[in-house]
């Protein structure tokens, strides 16, 4: 339905707010526990009263916690914009802003987040040009 | 939290955290820095409970409104999605499916059709659901049909030399088709539903069509397939042709709605990538601005606990759901299920059941009303 864009501003910076999430306040080492310890995972226990700053700490404690078991997966993300209002381009006279769609891999298992987008048929032929592929 | 030089940067909004494990469920607001107040952009990311105790990112909804415009018109929306952190598990064959691989390399081989393989691999990958409640509502709109025996497969071998990776797989599956392929599709598409249950819901199918035309030059991307032919071109002409003679209704109708937002009908499970229908009621409109088709809209999931066997109880809320993946792999899927067993899968019947899929699943997933009764 959609097509792929190559991963430009807008996406990244969506990418940043959902890294944003996941790693701050992180400073610990990578964890080497596998997905399915997700059973098993030590967490808080059930309600209890808590003041605030335990409250708080708590939250910060399980954020910790997930950041590291992210670091096990590879998940897809997706964006979809829609800009709103139209403008004048060259030789096109007033155009709707339009729309964009970026579909990458996140990759969450190394020190630092990274995406890997998938190929679109622009990125594609950059590629090739760039390689040498095509003359 | 704030740390070093906050005071010229950092998040301001609101943080809900879940009252068992303290995990966070949702965070709303804006990081915004000093000086460049107006060009932060507005964040709305969910989490859902998807493994164990842990809530992982699943939606992030975004806004930026124009900086300068007193009227506070959207510059831009967007809708964020995660998911396939399954993906070891994420086909119907789970014995099969990896991240990453060629497909070649996957067992029994030799009793797969071509088509079995570019489905196995697309949901080793992510990109495809596996077999659902949704396959099985589409099987049933495709149930007795004749189909063309257009073939995908020679694209498919011959385009790349395998093996390849999953970020290469929209260049490497090829399912355009010729001109003559698509017109005998389209009619073979009319002459099915001219002969279906939803015949007599012409009228509302042809709402639907007029909104996808008048909309394909505002969202152009939203109508282009990465796989295959733009449902923006000739494909949506011809099928919209007859339901020219029809008499639309009234446009300023509350209870005539053209056009769902975006991924109205289809949730995601992140963790497994199942897809399903969403089951909440449709909200009664109240004026006609809130008529938004094809819009993107912010993401309000239904946040529940998996229960104690960890089996997922979510979803049955108004998620707005992924429409990439649910709208043309979801079709793939169900060819798979349409002709039989999943091992014996006739490539004959694969690509024009897939296009006619393609096009009652437009009808389906945005279209408020046609095929919701099966």
């Amino acid at each position: 339905m959609f097509t792929s864009r190559t991963f430009s501003w807008p996406s990244w910076v969506f990418f940043v707010f959902f890294v944003v999430g996941l790693v701050k306040g992180q400073d610990s080492s990578p964890a080497a526990a596998a997905p399915d310890a997700a059973h098993t995972a030590p967490l808080a226990s059930t309600r209890q009263r808590i003041s605030f700053d335990d409250f708080v700490d708590s939250v910060i404690a399980q954020e910790r916690r997930l950041t590291d078991f992210m670091r096990n997966f590879k998940p897809l993300i997706e964006t979809y914009i829609q800009e709103e209002g139209s403008a004048y381009r060259f030789q096109k006279g007033i155009i709707w802003n339009g729309d964009d769609y970026f579909l990458s891999r996140l990759d969450l298992t190394g020190n630092s987040p990274s995406i890997v987008p998938f190929a679109d048929e622009e990125t594609w032929n950059q590629s090739r040009l760039r390689t040498g592929i095509i003359s | 939290m704030p740390q070093g030089n906050s005071k010229k940067r950092g998040f301001v909004g609101r943080i809900w955290a879940e009252d068992q494990n303290y995990g966070i469920v949702r965070f709303k607001g804006t990081f915004i820095s000093r000086g460049r107040a107006k060009c932060a952009h507005h964040f709305d990311s969910w989490r859902l409970n998807t493994q164990g105790t842990w809530w992982m990112p699943a939606y992030v909804s975004t806004e930026k409104f124009a900086p300068y415009d007193p009227s506070h018109k959207f510059w831009f929306k967007a809708q964020t999605r995660v998911w396939g952190y399954d993906l070891r598990n994420a086909s119907d064959r789970p014995e099969n499916a990896r991240q990453t691989g060629p497909p070649n390399d996957l067992p029994d081989e030799t009793i797969y059709s071509p088509e079995n393989t570019i489905v196995r691999r697309l949901q080793a990958a992510g990109l495809m659901a596996p077999d659902g409640q949704v396959n099985r509502i589409l099987e049933t709109v495709v149930n007795n049909i004749l189909i063309l025996s257009h073939e995908v497969t020679s694209t498919y071998l011959t385009s790349f030399a395998l093996p390849f990776p999953d970020t290469l797989i929209p260049l490497a599956i090829d399912f355009h088709f010729s001109r003559t392929q698509e017109t005998d599709a389209d009619k073979k598409a009319m002459e099915l539903f001219s002969k279906s249950p939803y015949k007599d819901q012409f009228v509302i199918a042809g709402l639907f069509l007029n909104a996808l035309e008048s909309d394909s030059g505002r969202f152009p991307i939203l109508l282009h397939g990465p796989f295959s032919h733009d449902f923006g071109s000739s494909h949506l002409a011809r099928t919209h042709a007859p339901f020219g003679s029809i008499k639309p209704p009234k446009a300023d109708r509350l209870d005539r709605i053209s056009a769902l937002p975006i991924g109205s009908r289809i949730v995601v499970d992140p963790w497994s990538d199942r897809i399903e229908m969403t089951k909440s009621k449709p909200v009664p409109l109240l004026s006609k601005a809130e008529k938004i088709p094809f819009e993107v809209t912010p993401f309000y999931p239904y946040l529940k606990r998996l229960d104690a066997s960890g089996k997922s109880t979510r979803p049955d809320a108004a998620v707005r759901g992924r429409v990439f993946q649910s709208r043309f792999l979801s079709n793939v899927s169900s060819t798979q299920n349409a002709v039989g067993s999943g091992t014996d899968f006739d490539p004959r019947t694969f690509s024009n059941l897939r296009r006619l899929l393609r096009w009652f699943d437009r009808l389906w997933i945005d279209c408020p009303a046609p095929l919701t009764t099966l």
